[in-house]
């Protein structure tokens, strides 16, 4: 089983002590300023595009599992789902994990409740699709024509399956906002949907809808720990380029103090 | 109230459960005589479990989706049709597969489990002296009962002269188990023997040498490991011919006509149009229309040339090094920013999930 050594624990301690402390000062009333992002705007213009046109949404988190991705992608759905209830739209979402299935089930049926139209809720919005990764393309590519939807978005992690799903919404017509953290996956989303959020703006997309104040603080919380990464990575690079003036080897006690195992630390015999 | 009580119950709950992944990740493995994690793949079994019942979740919604649309006749229903009828025959061949499968295995396994069998007697007789004559006894009429089910067509075991590849393999198998059989027979025997000698020195506990202990052990050593030796060999053709009559069974052939003429090309289909789908988002995003595109466009083609060997050869033998200088300086910070980033963001989204400090997606707004 793998174990965190000590200096990974002060590093995630370093990482989410300003996390913690922003979320704290946000609910005290801390005003933060989240930058405007096309992406996630566009969602609002989406959705307005397929009301106008009486066509159906599509929502997906593609492969995405039950992890912290999954609850930001259900950030969205719901912010998705309050508009789809409120003006009457139809909307679609193709699952291709069984618990996350359950999840996004328990979401749109709270949205809908939110606004005050649970009447209108339809389980059948929910679609099992498949878990075998291109049975589930096919079955949304399918399903993308059928319904003929005006608006489709793509949040979560995606794997080769992630151009197939987005010309399947090219073709048809749809305005399709895409956002990933698979990296890998972000250039077929850029060529072939409208927008792109890239990497952690899906995180930010649920504050930036939503105003929480533990979201927004939070976002405030990260970007301070990337400053603690960047100092992180200067001292990196500076001990290894005096190591290597002065001894011809680039070593860096940083990265021996972060590999450092607790039986170096606490003295005790490695574990067999 | 009821509802507060509720959600207080789900905060404590998630933190404890959360609490406990997280001081078994950054706790040493052992504090001094202290183990933490040692329930933790018990623990991580349940999850496995919760998660094995959330695809009956899968299926149920499969069948309320399109069990509906097939009912009511609703637009395309066809598909919802086709769609459920293949999940049956599915269900059905994969589950009959399953079991035939299983039911195969435990048929080899009573032969194979015999190795184990005879050392336990051995042991049992050597260390507590407790008799054997009877227990091989029970060996050999196991191994009359594998023998009767030559002709018994349910069996796995059964003789079969479909091929003379399954003729020979029978043949060896059957052999095989003949051998077994005279050896169970000879060790019953010798046992037989040295238990009534063993009765006798009882009452003549004088006459009991350590030099006949000795030999006795010896010759019962080499007897057994005969047999057991005999019991591998057989269990190997066992394999061999129930993997026979496997294949060949309606079941097997249906579960592969299933996957290797419908499941499988079907699924390279769907991967093959990649290759199409791929050229169009190129063709769309190598249209230059602004100075990002025009650069992209340039990455774009030194990579491809650099990665083929046509590049190397009819435009500059240096591609190769600037697709890699490219991929090396350029493309992986990138991405290495972006995991950064994501790797951040999704640490903090699992603290305000841990502590439930944020507004949950699955509430509605006055459950907040």
């Amino acid at each position: 089983m793998e174990h965190a050594t000590p200096a990974v624990l002060v590093l995630m301690l370093l990482f989410v002590g300003p996390v913690l402390y922003y979320i704290w000062r946000a609910n005290k009333g801390l005003e933060i300023f989240i930058r405007r992002i096309p992406g996630i705007d566009a969602v609002d213009e989406a959705i307005g595009r397929s009301v106008e046109m009486g066509r159906a949404m599509s929502f997906t988190s593609g492969l995405t599992g039950v992890t912290p991705l999954l609850y930001a992608c259900l950030g969205v759905l719901r912010y998705i789902g309050r508009r789809a209830a409120v003006y009457k739209a139809r909307l679609f979402v193709p699952c291709s994990d069984p618990e996350a299935l359950a999840l996004t089930d328990a979401t749109l049926q709270n949205a809908y409740r939110t606004e005050g139209r649970f009447s209108s809720y339809d389980p059948a919005m929910i679609r099992f699709l498949s878990e075998e990764q291109f049975a589930f393309a096919s079955g949304y590519q399918g399903m993308i024509h059928r319904e003929n939807v005006g608006s489709a978005f793509l949040f979560g992690r995606f794997a080769a399956e992630s151009l197939i799903l987005a010309e399947a919404g090219q073709q048809v017509g749809a305005i399709q906002v895409a956002a990933t953290t698979s990296a890998e996956q972000i250039p077929f989303f850029l060529t072939t949907c409208d927008y792109t959020l890239i990497g952690e703006e899906l995180y930010a997309a649920g504050a930036y809808l939503s105003k929480d104040p533990a979201q927004t603080g939070s976002l405030r919380g990260q970007d301070f720990a990337k400053v603690v990464i960047l100092v992180l990575i200067c001292i990196g690079v500076f001990q290894a380029t005096y190591s290597s003036i002065d001894t011809g080897k680039a070593e860096v006690p940083l990265v021996k103090w972060i590999t450092s195992s607790w039986s170096s630390v606490l003295g005790d015999p490695e574990p067999k | 109230m009821k509802k507060n009580y509720r959600k207080i119950l789900i905060s404590i709950f998630t933190f404890v459960s959360g609490l406990y992944f997280f001081l078994e990740y950054v706790l040493p493995e052992k504090i001094g005589t202290f183990q933490f994690g040692l329930y933790h793949s018990h623990i991580s079994r349940g999850f496995i479990v919760v998660g094995t019942m959330a695809i009956g979740l899968g299926v149920i919604n499969i069948v309320r989706v399109h069990g509906v649309a097939l009912i009511r006749t609703r637009k395309g229903w066809i598909n919802s049709f086709v769609l459920l009828l293949g999940l049956l025959v599915m269900f059905t061949v994969e589950g009959s597969a399953f079991l035939s499968s299983e039911a195969r295995v435990t048929e080899w396994k009573s032969l194979s489990d015999l190795r184990a069998y005879s050392e336990r007697v051995r042991s049992d007789y050597i260390k507590e002296r407790i008799p054997a004559h009877a227990r091989i006894e029970l060996l050999v009429q196991h191994v009359d009962k594998i023998q009767a089910s030559k002709n018994d067509s349910s069996s796995f075991l059964r003789e079969s002269q479909d091929t003379e590849e399954a003729a020979k393999i029978s043949a060896d198998y059957y052999a095989a188990l003949e051998v077994l059989r005279t050896r169970a027979l000879s060790l019953s025997e010798l046992y037989y023997e040295r238990e009534g000698e063993g009765l006798q020195a009882e009452d003549d506990e004088s006459s009991f040498s350590l030099q006949e202990s000795l030999k006795e052990y010896t010759a019962l050593q080499a007897a057994h490991t005969a047999l057991e030796q005999q019991v591998r060999v057989a269990a190997e053709f066992a394999d061999d011919l129930s993997r026979f009559h496997y294949d060949n069974s309606g079941i097997a052939k249906s579960k592969s006509l299933l996957s290797n003429s419908f499941l499988f090309p079907l699924g390279a289909a769907m991967f093959s149009l990649l290759a199409f789908y791929i050229a169009t988002a190129a063709y769309r995003s190598f249209r230059i229309r602004s100075a990002e595109a025009f650069i992209m466009m340039l990455a774009a083609v030194i990579v491809t040339l650099g990665q083929i060997p046509h590049g190397p050869l009819y435009v500059s033998e240096d591609l190769p090094l600037l697709r890699l200088w490219l991929l090396k300086n350029l493309s992986t910070p990138a991405f290495r920013a972006i995991y950064f980033g994501a790797a951040l963001a999704g640490l903090a989204m699992a603290v305000r999930m841990w502590l439930s400090l944020e507004q949950s997606p699955l509430a509605t707004e006055d459950n907040e």
